[in-house]
């Protein structure tokens, strides 16, 4: 009789740690930037937990490299990052930090997107710090690109079924949903500020240049002198003046830099200054990409309608 | 009964089979698509390598070799009691407080090697740290070399990350003039807590000739350490680490072996989306050590960024020795002007109290780093 209860009791147990060891866990991932979060929790819906080390309102360049963060990276089945050197001061000492194989370089759990994106801006000739804070690979903000947000799904995608075959067919049924959400709602933006005959713009810091380049809006000058270095006044002259003579009437700017400098020409030229989020939840309203997207163009139309 | 049991344990066997194959199969398939995803990402690597060599007629070796970095300290002092005094430490007058080469860089698959040499002045070139580490599981890794030994936070700090010219008098009086660098070996492993806690254990060759001395004698020196990191908030941190070290000295009898205990805990906080123009930190840290005599000491400071290219900074530093009740009280107040992280000019006064003559020194110091310089721990 004990043997025969041992029997059971073992095919139970065998059973019951079969099932759920098949069933129960999620993948863990970990994404360096909020709008890859976003991008990531519509593709992996249900199946997958996402945390995002940076946070909306920060500026992804600068975040410290805190200790909790590679505790997050060491319980990741994957890291997804922006890469083109937007997180080069602190990305290297998480991954090392983290103790975990599975998200080092050339592993599954671990994905640059900015391997399947084209990259604007990359700098020709010499390149030294003389130049300011470049990114020698490219210009890394091209998360504000709607078109370029379906690439980084896709590639999503494809990294989630490499370490999760079963949901295959979810995640690619809930790809297939963010690329009809993103092109219905694309053509709606695009029409929206194609209608605004002056799209010339100002810009702080060159954060703009993929939402630009989708959205035909022409930046003539940077308030900064050099990528991460502020104006002298003769370069503030100087933009005082390209505002002036080509009639710019919006100069944009990131939610987390200091206003000072483009308060400065707004007072002298008139200028509207418009602060976006470069990332979602760089405002209360960004929610997610495609309420972060809708913010930035709602907030274009006004501003460019309104001067 | 007996047939019920069969029935389950078939049961359990046909379904880990399924299973098994579906693995398998799966495996299989993403081999496959490994390999192809693989190849996509060479040929998009293709691309990016080819811009990044731009005008670099080396490129391709460039990008095997490790990062190289020079650390310059340029630094102007005035010390109220002049230069008669041969064994104090700040002399008036332009000196090169220090410069850093380092070389760093992934050796292969498994070692990455730091290695830092020194030249204090304009002579004496030397090896200051040279550490090669490797993840030998999940979670634990080891380190080996010569290592700047984790007790407190100053200890750790090469000279031009240390936020204030003068050393705290508490490190010089516990540690020695030149801290605690030791040729060892050690593991550390991050506890599966669910905040950052990690255990650092080291054997060390003891060479610190104020506490170990381990030239006349076979001993080694052994360091255990727990160190701990706590969010109390998304802009708030708390640090909060012990270490404890004890080794055989040149000693016999009763004080043979050293012991040597350090305390520091850190808060840091730095507001949401303003990460660039403002931080606030205070530091403390204790450390004792017994060699025939306690020796103890402790500093706490206040640093404070107020604008994106400035900090000003305060500390408080205090020592004590038992042998001859002797204690020194240590207070610097620093201005700094960082208009880029490769470069900082920084203005310090000291005011040293001691039961030789009081000292006020003044400090003027240039820092820069040129080249690959990977940027400091948290």
């Amino acid at each position: 009789m004990k043997k025969q209860s041992l029997t059971i009791y073992l095919s139970f147990l065998f059973f019951f740690l079969t099932v759920t060891s098949v069933q129960a866990k999620k993948l863990y991932i970990v994404t360096t930037t909020t709008d890859i979060a976003s991008i990531t929790r519509e593709i992996g819906g249900d199946f997958i937990s996402v945390d995002s080390i940076a946070k909306g309102p920060q500026d992804a360049h600068y975040i410290q490299a805190k200790p909790s963060y590679m505790v997050k990276l060491n319980r990741a089945d994957l890291l997804i990052y922006q890469g083109l050197q937007l997180e080069i001061e602190w990305l290297s000492f998480l991954i090392e930090g983290a103790r975990n194989s599975k998200v080092r370089p050339l592993q599954p759990g671990h994905l640059d997107l900015s391997s399947v994106i084209e990259p604007l801006e990359i700098p020709i000739g010499d390149l030294d710090r003389s130049m300011g804070h470049i990114h020698t690979q490219g210009n890394p903000h091209y998360n504000l690109s709607p078109s370029n947000a379906i690439i980084m799904a896709n590639a999503i995608t494809d990294q989630l079924i490499l370490l999760d075959q079963d949901n295959e067919i979810a995640y690619r049924k809930n790809l297939d949903k963010f690329v009809s959400s993103i092109n219905d709602r694309l053509s709606n933006w695009k029409s929206r500020l194609n209608k605004i005959l002056n799209k010339k713009v100002v810009v702080f810091h060159r954060t703009w240049i993929y939402l630009f380049t989708e959205f035909g809006i022409d930046q003539i000058g940077t308030i900064e002198k050099l990528p991460g270095i502020p104006p002298t006044p003769m370069h503030l002259a100087k933009i005082k003046n390209l505002i002036e003579q080509n009639n710019v009437r919006v100069i944009i700017q990131a939610s987390y830099y200091h206003s000072e400098f483009p308060n400065l020409l707004s007072e002298k030229t008139g200028a509207k200054i418009v602060v976006l989020p470069a990332f979602v939840g760089g405002v209360a309203e960004a929610t997610n990409y495609f309420s972060t997207i809708e913010y930035i163009v709602t907030e274009l139309e006004n501003a460019f309608s309104s001067s | 009964m007996k047939t019920f049991g069969i029935l389950f344990l078939l049961l359990g066997f046909f379904y880990s089979s399924i299973n098994a194959y579906a693995i398998s199969d799966g495996k299989t398939r993403e081999d496959i698509k490994q390999l192809e995803k693989r190849i996509k990402q060479l040929e998009s690597g293709r691309k990016n390598s080819q811009s990044n060599n731009i005008s670099t007629a080396t490129g391709l070796s460039r990008s095997f070799n490790p990062a190289i970095s020079l650390n310059g300290l340029l630094l102007g002092t005035y010390n109220s009691e002049g230069n008669d005094n041969s064994s104090q430490s700040n002399k008036t007058g332009l000196s090169v407080q220090e410069m850093e080469l380092q070389l760093a860089g992934n050796v292969d698959t498994w070692l990455r090697i730091k290695s830092t040499f020194s030249m204090e002045g304009t002579e004496n070139f030397g090896l200051e740290e040279l550490v090669g580490s490797g993840l030998i599981t999940n979670n634990l890794s080891l380190q080996v070399g010569k290592i700047f030994v984790p007790i407190g936070k100053h200890n750790q700090l090469h000279t031009h990350g240390q936020p204030f010219v003068a050393t705290p008098v508490s490190n010089e009086m516990v540690l020695g003039e030149e801290g605690m660098k030791e040729i060892g070996f050690g593991a550390s492993y991050l506890l599966p807590v669910s905040f950052f806690s990690e255990i650092n254990l080291q054997i060390l060759e003891g060479e610190n000739a104020d506490l170990f001395a381990s030239t006349v004698n076979d001993g080694f020196a052994y360091l255990t350490r727990s160190a701990n990191s706590f969010d109390l908030s998304d802009e708030t941190t708390m640090d909060a680490n012990l270490a404890y070290a004890f080794g055989d000295n040149s000693l016999t009898g009763a004080y043979k072996t050293t012991e040597v205990l350090g305390v520091d805990i850190r808060f840091k906080h730095k507001p949401l989306g303003r990460e660039g123009y403002r931080t606030t930190i205070w530091q403390s840290e204790f450390l004792t050590s017994t060699r025939e005599q306690i020796k103890t000491g402790f500093y706490t400071y206040l640093q404070q960024q107020f604008a994106k290219r400035w900090w000003a900074q305060g500390r408080y530093s205090h020592s004590y020795q038992e042998s001859d009740r002797s204690d020194q009280n240590q207070y610097s107040l620093a201005l700094s002007y960082v208009p880029s992280e490769f470069i900082e000019t920084k203005l310090e006064y000291t005011h040293l109290n001691q039961y030789a003559a009081d000292e006020n020194q003044l400090f003027l110091r240039f820092y820069f780093t040129l080249g690959s310089h990977k940027g400091h721990s948290y």
